[in-house]
């Protein structure tokens, strides 16, 4: 039976409050995605992952979490790995904190929106340049090695600078 | 003086970003109201983004070149990756990234549970 779509949206934003919460304060989880948590070293994170979005089912039965995760490749796929394990865990936790008849099932998808977004708008500003630089008639610079800035920031290695 | 920290909070309905040197003196703060954003829309991902651009704009102009980045604030989970990209933005290097969230070890009771 469907839900009123009101509702869907509170519960959906709800559940990204829950959840929200429990990335943050709930040690298993927190396991989950940094492993080093377990070790007692989290006091420097090595990535940070992020709720994109909520969705869920018209009859509150299955809710999409969206998760996209900040650091290198390993780091995010370790976190979306742990996440993914831990489903029926969050689900469980989901039903203690929230008074639904029937606890949605909880499925954790990795996003990239954000990632491709941005990939396009810089290819957006690129040609937009290339094409202001054509009007003045200067030449247009070389940018095949321009690196793809989107993951550079990770702190496995801490950059000294003086 | 090129590194500083970036403390960042997470409120219920806005960012706040000020940027530090390692003693704790401000050298350059946003919040969402100051990028421009009104309301509701002060409380998304897109205006964590710009907080911390315009937050490192200003830092970088004071010769900042890196931060390590204070993340305040458990209304912060969807935002935290745009706040970190918006960082890169505005100029300034991440150096590393902490969580410093007042966390009790069960203090104060918590507000009743909500009734959705």
């Amino acid at each position: 039976c469907m839900a009123h779509p009101r509702r869907i949206k509170m519960v959906a934003q709800q559940i990204r409050r829950e959840v929200g919460e429990m990335l943050i304060k709930d040690k298993v989880l927190m396991q989950a995605i940094l492993p080093e948590a377990a070790l007692g070293a989290d006091l420097y994170l090595s990535s940070v992952t992020t709720i994109s979005d909520v969705e869920i089912s018209r009859d509150l039965q299955v809710a999409k979490i969206y998760i996209s995760v900040f650091g290198d490749e390993r780091g995010k796929e370790i976190a979306i790995e742990g996440l993914k394990s831990r489903e029926k865990y969050v689900r469980m936790q989901l039903g203690k904190r929230m008074k639904l008849r029937l606890t949605p099932e909880v499925r954790f998808i990795a996003d990239d929106s954000f990632e491709r977004g941005a990939r396009v708008i810089k290819l957006l500003d690129r040609l937009k340049e290339e094409a202001e630089r054509k009007e003045r008639g200067e030449t247009i610079p070389d940018r095949s090695d321009d690196e793809d800035s989107d993951f550079d920031d990770d702190d496995e290695e801490i950059i000294f600078v003086e | 003086r090129k590194t500083g920290i970036a403390h960042s909070r997470f409120t219920h309905g806005n960012v706040f970003v000020t940027i530090t040197d390692f003693e704790g003196n401000a050298r350059a703060q946003a919040s969402a109201g100051m990028c421009g954003f009104k309301g509701s829309h002060r409380d998304s991902k897109f205006a964590a983004n710009a907080v911390a651009e315009q937050a490192a704009r200003g830092a970088a102009q004071l010769g900042m070149k890196a931060v390590e980045v204070r993340l305040k604030g458990g209304f912060g989970v969807g935002k935290r990756k745009y706040l970190l990209r918006g960082f890169k933005q505005g100029g300034l290097t991440v150096l590393k990234i902490r969580d410093v969230t007042a966390i009790p070890f069960n203090g104060c009771r918590p507000p009743k549970k909500r009734r959705v």
